[in-house]
């Protein structure tokens, strides 16, 4: 008896939800270093710019029987000189906009970053501001709490993150998950494996031929 | 203020964002080289780029010659470099970028259709901009709507209201189920990045004003209430032997080189309104039947019956927000990940050219700053007249981007509507694709028709209206079609540039989009050009997956 | 791991696997070694049913397992307990059920095991099942199983609803016909159905006339547009039969009624079997003339032949030949049939000397 009843707790329930989050940011803040240790748990001190790939995976468990996937998108360099295309934000569902805790102009642009969501991205996008490189506090500029203020009065989530210690890193990206309008999403889409993006064709699951039977 | 660039020098540079340079751009940096893209424009896709309403207006006007300072896209500042400065021993040939721009479209008109079935909701449209919005929109209003009725005011208004969930094409195109591109998306892993729709429907006007369902498996031929039983015979004879026809020569042997309707005609007994779905609908030949001949025919034919059946019953996929912008965004995506710079809304002054090898060194940008590269591409908007050959031959594609109210054959996300030639007193093929907001070329309630031909006549208007006034209700006269919101006519010069004999040896020039429906030539052509640029080299390898290597 | 190299040996990776796959049937073994034991000493218990399940996952083709597992309910779980307990056990069953059928979904046992599941129940929800097998054949059109179990639920609903799903089911058949027409099983249900549909609506003479020749405009856009296909073929020749027999028995309860008109109702009815036929006749003859060596165009035409020949007197020689001839054609081309062919033909010729 308990065998199959396990069986079908196991596979009835377990919904994973899947996401586009996209990273904005300033050059050099260490938007790529915070996916790296969020999707590796590594991190490189002289890494080169940009990811050098489509986009990373990561799958967080908020309980048993949730499951979100994130897509991470790194904006690749191309907003260095405002040429971020849109299909970027497109379908975009989180956003963390990253600056700089030693460099006071990074703040600016975070903030510009925010607006720039608001304008072009879908209007319930979830975004988090995230002060990074707190391992540096000695060299700090910018006080946690006139970020915290500023991501209080624009509805952000904030952490102050570290890619280099791992500090508050999962913890961004776990909070992120818990603010996601699941129930709303479950409601929306029926069966298994929700998530926002292909409603249309996946150019890699073929219709199958038909092959003969009976 | 001017963006300097740190690196000035780079293996590549490459000008303009459309679909062939775009496709150049992720292969050559997918292989190591350093690329520099630039765009004059501040968006992607060049000639292949999708507007917002609002955007499309600007556009159009712009085109019409309408000053620069009246409209909010395109602010591109003309050159003014004198015509053959001499530059540190090289030649220095200035670009016209915005005339070259011009020039590739004429007859540009577009109209604006009154809503005479409800009126209520003026106010509540005012309110509903945000500011800066509604700022812009009464602008436009004002400066387009001088001879405007009230009721063209008002229509003008939903649509700007509304702008901003218009992605509409001004080279709108298709993608066959198998083929160059889709096989590129997916080796390449742009595919990825973009989202696709199924077109499964195809219709042919036929005489008595009738849209008829084009069979094309074999379910529709099952299925089809138009087609006789003897059609249905000879249709899927025909399509079973053109699947394979490289495997019987013998059928058609002799016929090679002979007009295709011919060979229909005589080996399967293909005719009358049959005859013109196997040409127009299936075989989606674009001019008149006598120029294709049976071995072109046959191609093309079993490029479409390949295409059935990947993804269920549809020979071809819409790529969402518009094709040409998305996937060029895409494949410069992956140029971005392998390292290419990318710089919009930058004006380039002078291409130089040095004196004694006539070959291209560089070029100084807007800021005055000289960039160099081994390699240029570019489209042809940024080659300077003096490098170019008058080429008054060149093909002509008439389009019209037309908004209704209503769908006009049934609902869905895209259909094809194909009108034979002289069915509307059209010399050429006209083909309309009718999108609806699943593909988000525009909001729920509205229909964008995307219609197209070779150019023959006097005007894109005059070549596209009569089939236009088979669709859609534009006198008014009949209540049960759609009736139009907007309508925008233009022609666009299919520029060949590689015919230039006057280029240096390493400017490579892509072409501009041209008539055909989908991107086939235009992937080929970029194909080819990086096989000729780096011959050894892998064309767009997959990139590798990152979360791979954690498993 | 991390930073550990993906790929192996190649020889090391195939000695893995070699020897995964034996312990696996090692395993197995060792179940249904288990499996005798418990059966000998009829223990009914849990892990009884703990093992069955572990079986049934790996082959649900094994049936004496099934029957064992039943029997396990019927003395354990299912043993003095509550209804309501009865239905949580065996609805915990089905969705057992459900998984299996993603290994086979076509397998007799499990189909059977559902229905027994189903049947002792007290609450079955049938309409769960039909969405269920209506799932079955969108991934899977042809899957006779579940044609089969359909007819059965939609049996059992109509018993407790007590409305005809006829219609429905019915229609059910048109659309898989549409998707796709190479499909026996949906031609199959289709003759089940058309009878019922006939009898339930009470059609008069001309609508039944109706509704069979739109039939026949199914089958005959099906087998123009592919001649090869021998399930359309299969149902046309149905119709023509069924055709006779509609008719035929509308002449029995004719002539109980008034004995006097027999004759007179014979020739109405044999004039319109004739019309029927020759109809018929024209049909395939003009497909023929596009596929000259369709083998089921052939076949179908000597069939009609034939039976036309024994309704109309006149002409008698000239049918024979034909039917020589077609088979003549038929021994050239379907040389597998070649021996029915012939003794096909020797019928029509001894005729002729006869």
């Amino acid at each position: 008896m308990s065998t199959t009843n396990n069986r079908q707790n196991a596979q009835a329930s377990g919904k994973l939800y899947q996401f586009k989050l996209v990273l904005l940011g300033e050059s050099a803040v260490g938007k790529s270093s915070l996916v790296l240790r969020f999707v590796k748990d590594q991190f490189d001190d002289y890494r080169e710019s940009t990811i050098g790939a489509a986009f990373l995976t990561q799958t967080i468990s908020l309980d048993d029987n949730t499951t979100v996937k994130f897509e991470i998108w790194d904006t690749a360099g191309q907003e260095r000189y405002k040429s971020l295309a849109p299909m970027y934000y497109r379908n975009a569902n989180c956003a963390v906009v990253v600056y700089d805790i030693t460099q006071p102009s990074s703040l600016d642009k975070a903030k510009s970053w925010v607006k720039e969501l608001q304008r072009q991205a879908d209007p319930n996008i979830v975004i988090a501001l995230a002060g990074n490189k707190s391992d540096l506090n000695a060299r700090r500029a910018i006080d946690s709490e006139e970020a915290q203020a500023y991501a209080t009065d624009t509805g952000l989530l904030f952490f102050e993150t570290s890619a280099k210690t791992a500090v508050n890193v999962n913890e961004l990206f776990t909070s992120i998950a818990k603010k996601m309008p699941l129930e709303q999403l479950a409601a929306n889409s029926r069966g298994r494996g929700s998530g926002l993006k292909q409603r249309g064709v996946d150019l890699t699951s073929p219709t199958p031929a038909n092959n003969c039977s009976c | 203020m001017p963006q300097q660039l740190e690196v000035t020098e780079y293996d590549v540079i490459i000008l303009g964002t459309g679909f062939v340079e775009s496709i150049l751009a992720g292969a050559l940096a997918r292989i190591g080289k350093s690329v520099l893209h630039m765009d004059t424009n501040e968006y992607y896709g060049g000639s292949w780029t999708s507007f917002n309403f609002q955007e499309l207006l600007d556009w159009a006007q712009l085109l019409q010659g309408c000053p620069y300072y009246l409209v909010t896209i395109c602010h591109v500042e003309e050159s003014s470099g004198n015509s053959q400065e001499n530059f540190e021993g090289k030649k220095a040939l200035p670009i016209n970028f915005s005339k070259a721009r011009r020039q590739a479209y004429s007859t540009i008109e577009y109209e604006i259709y009154g809503i005479l079935k409800q009126t209520n909701s003026t106010e509540e449209n005012e309110e509903y901009l945000h500011k800066d919005e509604q700022d812009t929109s009464e602008e436009t209003i004002r400066h387009v709507s001088t001879s405007l009725s009230n009721f063209e005011r008002e229509t003008l208004a939903k649509l700007l209201k509304e702008s901003k969930q218009y992605n509409l094409d001004i080279a709108p195109k298709i993608m066959p189920c198998r083929g160059e591109l889709i096989e590129l998306l997916i080796s390449s892993g742009v595919g990825r990045y973009l989202e696709f729709k199924a077109l499964d429907k195809t219709y042919i006007y036929s005489d008595q004003d009738t849209f008829d369902k084009v069979p094309c498996s074999k379910e529709d031929v099952f299925t089809s209430q138009t087609v006789t039983l003897i059609d249905k015979r000879k249709l899927m004879r025909f399509l079973t032997f053109a699947l394979d026809f490289t495997n019987s020569p013998e059928t058609f042997e002799g016929y090679e080189e002979k007009p295709y309707e011919k060979f229909l005609k005589e080996k399967f007994q293909i005719d009358g309104k049959l005859l013109s779905a196997v040409l127009y609908a299936i075989t989606l030949i674009q001019t008149k039947a006598n120029d294709v001949n049976t071995i072109q025919g046959l191609t093309y034919t079993q490029r479409y019956l390949k295409s059935l059946g990947r993804y269920g019953n549809a020979a071809f996929l819409v790529a969402l927000y518009g094709a040409g912008s998305e996937i060029s965004q895409g494949f410069c995506r992956i140029s971005a990940v392998f390292g290419g710079i990318y710089m919009l809304n930058h004006s380039i002054k002078h291409l130089l050219i040095d004196k004694s090898s006539n070959n291209f060194t560089g070029l100084i940008d807007v800021n005055g700053q000289q960039l160099s590269s081994t390699y240029l591409i570019t489209s042809i908007d940024y080659i300077p007249e003096k490098l170019l050959q008058e080429n008054e031959e060149c093909e002509q594609i008439s389009r019209a981007i037309v908004i209704i109210d209503r769908y006009i054959h049934e609902e869905g996300d895209a259909s094809l509507t194909i009108f034979p030639p002289d069915s509307v007193g059209n010399e050429y093929p006209i083909r309309v694709l009718q999108f609806s907001e699943g593909t988000r070329s525009c909001p729920e309630d509205k229909y964008v028709l995307y219609m197209s031909t070779k150019a023959s006549g006097k005007s894109a208007k005059e070549d596209l209206y009569k089939a236009l006034e088979k669709l859609v209700n534009i006198s008014n006269d009949d209540a049960s079609l759609s009736s139009p919101l907007f309508a925008l006519f233009y022609r666009h010069k299919f520029r060949d540039a590689t015919l230039s004999s006057l280029l240096p040896d390493n400017i490579i020039v892509t072409n501009d989009s041209d008539s055909s429906l989908d991107f086939e030539t235009a992937t080929i052509q970029a194909k080819q050009l990086f096989e000729k640029m780096c011959p050894n080299e892998e064309f767009l390898p997959a990139v590798p997956d990152p979360d791979d290597d954690d498993l | 791991m991390h930073g550990r190299k993906r790929v192996k040996p190649s020889a090391e990776v195939e000695k893995l696997r070699k020897e995964k796959e034996v312990t696996k049937i090692k395993e197995y073994r060792n179940l249904v070694e288990s499996y005798f034991q418990k059966k000998d000493k009829k223990e009914f218990d849990n892990d009884a049913l703990a093992l069955t399940t572990k079986i049934l996952s790996q082959n649900p083709d094994f049936y004496s397992i099934w029957n064992f597992r039943r029997l396990i309910l019927l003395n354990g779980l299912l043993k003095e307990c509550s209804e309501e307990d009865k239905q949580q056990t065996l609805s915990t069953e089905l969705v057992f059920l459900q998984e299996l059928f993603q290994l086979n979904p076509k397998s007799y046992w499990i189909f059977n095991h559902r229905r027994w599941c189903l049947e002792t129940m007290q609450n079955p929800d049938w309409d769960k099942e039909l969405q269920l097998v209506g799932k079955f054949l969108e991934l899977d059109a042809r899957n006779f199983h579940a044609w089969d179990y359909r007819r059965y639920v939609t049996s059992k609903l109509s018993c407790t609803t007590e409305t005809s799903l006829t219609q429905i089911e019915f229609d059910f058949t048109t659309t898989k016909i549409n998707q796709n027409f190479s499909n026996y099983s949906a031609w199959h249900q289709r003759s089940k159905l058309l009878p019922l549909l006939i009898k339930e609506k009470n059609l008069d003479e001309q609508e039944k006339k109706k509704l069979i020749d739109k039939e026949f405009e199914l089958v005959k856009a099906a087998f123009y547009t592919d001649p090869d296909d021998q399930s359309a073929w299969l149902y046309h020749w149905w119709l023509v039969a069924q055709g006779s027999i509609i008719s035929t028995s509308q002449m029995n309860e004719e002539s109980k009624e008034s004995s006097n008109s027999l004759n007179q109702n014979l020739s109405i009815n044999t004039s319109e079997r004739i019309e029927l036929l020759q109809r018929e006749i024209n049909v395939v003859r003009e497909l023929l003339e596009l596929e000259p060596d369709s083998k089921y165009c052939l076949q179908t035409l000597a069939n009609l032949l034939s039976e036309l020949k024994s309704n109309v007197k006149e002409d008698s020689k000239k049918i024979d030949d034909e039917i020589v001839t077609i088979c003549d054609r038929l021994i050239k081309i379907d040389k597998f049939r070649t021996k029915r062919y012939e003794d096909l033909r020797s019928k029509f010729i001894s005729n002729q000397q006869g």
